[in-house]
């Protein structure tokens, strides 16, 4: 198993770039904000001389394509790198930079399991139009397409595989591994995240708003620091709110490493901040120690 | 300076029911959508709505249809599920199959494999890409022209400005639409997994949407030094609203106006296709901005009654929740009011 590194901020990247892990990835999932300049991008590829890069976009407005195409110009100069694209304008952008390899990321991959509700089990059924003894037949029914993706289905592969996807983003999610087993199958690389599981991305950004930010052009990006814990005082389960991104926690296992392994993930995709809670060096190598 | 263009501005109203239906066309829509509830195990698998939201079976697609089209009324079906297994491919087919046959005009697709599915059965009716696709950029446009979507949703998250850059270069050969008021929700759809039909029994009799909930919140790296707000509702979904901005939007070439709301009940089906007609009308009538801002107060007020009455809550300019406005602009009033008194406690 490969171990990769995901952050936003140069001065990570750098201390970053000095561990075990196998590849670096630079930029933002979820934040068109939060993207990286061209001067950054380039200082960042010079941190990762020496381990695989990879670009990280998140889904943009025009505003943020347009950064993202002096950024796509300027890495198909270096040639053989990846870029995770989350908005179909970067995917369709990618066919034009022939020398990069696309990453389908979260954010085009349509997984029900994200969703922070437990299971589906005898009460939720039970409050549908289906009585008590139809309870078992209906779980076993729908179980094993909640735990599938969009990508459970061969011809929309045969689709991306025009568009020059190799490689697909995916969760820690364990009931889901199993199904992870049919993209490999047909020859896609796969990557895994582990810790966060982004329940929901929000239009407008609350933190920016808890922060009082006022524009987005002059955020202070105080998500790239703290994270806030969600808790409904009734229902029993934690959210995270990290930026404009909600995410529920899935502690990464040494079981689950060997189950990713077994159904064909190369990748584990660590993101460094504070609720990964691995925010330095050290952090890291332990974690790797940990899992490996 | 910026092209202004007008085209005839069609606007595209939800129903669930062929009783909603004849309210809705009587209100003034061009063109109807709804869902059909999908039978076979899919039944038990709602991803982003409840299934009483859908029409409940073909045959009352069928009379739908039939009224719509004596009317001159399209009918635009939507295809539910958000994704696509091999496993559902021979359930959802046989769905797709029961629907076409009643007669729709087009089918709104929410995802590249049931694209691929229509693309198999050989459908002829126009696709619209759905929001699920969320189209922010012109590149997403034209991939999803490229796959042979003649209309386009866009995301809600885009600035006046922005919509009219995508519409103008995406030329004519499709079709843009825009939502124009939200059901209360603040998460683009394609992300978002708060799926309100598998809550637990306890959201259930709160009979609220998860992201209305009141949340207790806390540093993450530090919950036990204590809350930082208690009580709020940090996910802020409250119904957005468009209406100062319809007569911009309007003016930027789109070629219509979908409206939020199969899980609303006939009355407030019917009541939103009229106030969004009435808009409509006088966007594409008001050669001034200020002259259609100062008629549109009456409708507001109008709006602003109806809801109060229907639901008992502030709407509108009350909410402060402009679509399409620049991005940070909106903080929900009680919660503002916490964060600034936090922020004044800590100086």
């Amino acid at each position: 198993m490969r171990f990769s590194v995901q952050t936003g901020s140069l001065e990570k990247l750098r201390e970053m770039a000095r561990s075990r892990c196998d590849s670096l990835r630079f930029g933002d999932e979820f934040c068109q904000e939060r993207l990286p300049d061209l001067a950054s991008l380039r200082e960042a590829l010079r941190i990762a001389k020496g381990k695989r890069f990879v670009y990280v976009t998140p889904r943009v407005s025009t505003r943020g394509l347009n950064l993202i195409k002096g950024c796509l110009d300027a890495l198909q100069e270096q040639g053989g790198l990846g870029v995770v694209a989350n908005d179909l304008g970067v995917l369709n952008l990618l066919r034009k930079h022939r020398g990069l390899e696309p990453h389908l990321g979260r954010q085009l991959v349509y997984a029900p399991a994200r969703c922070p509700w437990p299971d589906i089990g005898g009460r939720d059924i039970a409050s549908s139009p289906f009585h008590a003894f139809g309870v078992k037949y209906a779980r076993s029914r729908v179980r094993d397409l909640f735990y599938q993706t969009n990508l459970s289905y061969l011809p929309t592969l045969e689709l991306l595989k025009e568009y020059g996807v190799q490689t697909v983003e995916l969760d820690w999610i364990p009931g889901s591994f199993d199904y992870y087993k049919f993209l490999a199958e047909y020859g896609l690389r796969l990557s895994v995240h582990s810790h966060l599981v982004p329940v929901t991305v929000t239009r407008r950004c609350h933190t920016a708003r808890l922060s009082g930010e006022k524009s987005p052009e002059n955020c202070s990006k105080p998500c790239e620091e703290k994270a806030l814990l969600l808790r409904h005082r009734k229902l029993g389960i934690d959210l995270h709110l990290q930026g404009n991104t909600v995410f529920r926690l899935e502690e990464p296992t040494r079981q689950g490493m060997r189950e990713l392994e077994e159904n064909g993930v190369e990748e584990v995709v660590v993101a460094i901040g504070p609720l990964t809670k691995i925010e330095n060096r050290r952090d890291l190598e332990r974690f790797l120690k940990a899992m490996s | 300076m910026c092209k202004e263009t007008i085209r005839m501005v069609k606007l595209l109203a939800p129903v669930s029911s062929f009783d909603s239906a004849v309210d809705v066309v009587k209100a003034g829509a061009d063109e109807l959508y709804c869902g059909v509830r999908i039978p076979s195990r899919l039944k038990y698998l709602w991803l982003n709505r409840r299934p009483e939201c859908e029409v409940p079976t073909y045959e009352e697609l069928e009379r739908i249809v039939k009224y719509a089209h004596s009317r001159k009324v399209k009918v635009i079906l939507t295809t539910v599920m958000p994704f696509m297994t091999q496993s559902v491919e021979g359930d959802l087919r046989s769905h797709l199959r029961s629907c076409l046959n009643q007669g729709v005009d087009a089918l709104i697709v929410t995802d590249l494999g049931i694209l691929s599915l229509l693309r198999r059965m050989s459908v002829e009716v126009p696709l619209h890409a759905s929001t699920f696709f969320a189209a922010m950029n012109l590149e997403g446009v034209e991939f999803l022209k490229e796959l042979g979507f003649k209309r386009v949703i866009l995301e809600r998250q885009l600035t006046i400005d922005e919509i009219r850059e995508i519409v103008q270069g995406a030329g004519d050969n499709v079709e843009v639409e825009v939502f124009f008021h939200g059901g209360g929700c603040s998460n683009y759809n394609a992300s978002c997994y708060l799926l309100h039909w598998r809550l637990p029994r306890l959201a259930v009799k709160e009979r609220v949407n998860p992201c209305m909930y009141l949340f207790d919140v806390y540093d993450a790296s530090h919950p036990q030094a204590g809350r930082l707000f208690e009580n709020v509702p940090v996910l802020d979904a409250f119904t957005w609203c468009s209406a100062c901005r319809v007569r911009q939007l309007v003016r930027t070439g789109i070629t219509g106006f979908k409206i939020v709301g199969r899980c609303l009940d006939r009355e407030a089906q019917a009541f939103a296709t009229e106030a969004c007609r009435s808009l409509i009308d006088l966007a594409e009538k008001e050669p001034k901005q200020s002259s259609f801002e100062e008629k549109l107060e009456a409708l507001k007020r109008k709006i602003v009654a109806f809801n109060l009455i229907k639901w008992g809550g502030p709407s509108l300019c009350a909410t402060n929740r402009c679509y399409y406005s620049p991005f940070f602009t909106n903080p929900y009033p009680p919660f503002a009011r916490a964060v600034e008194a936090k922020a004044g406690r800590r100086r």
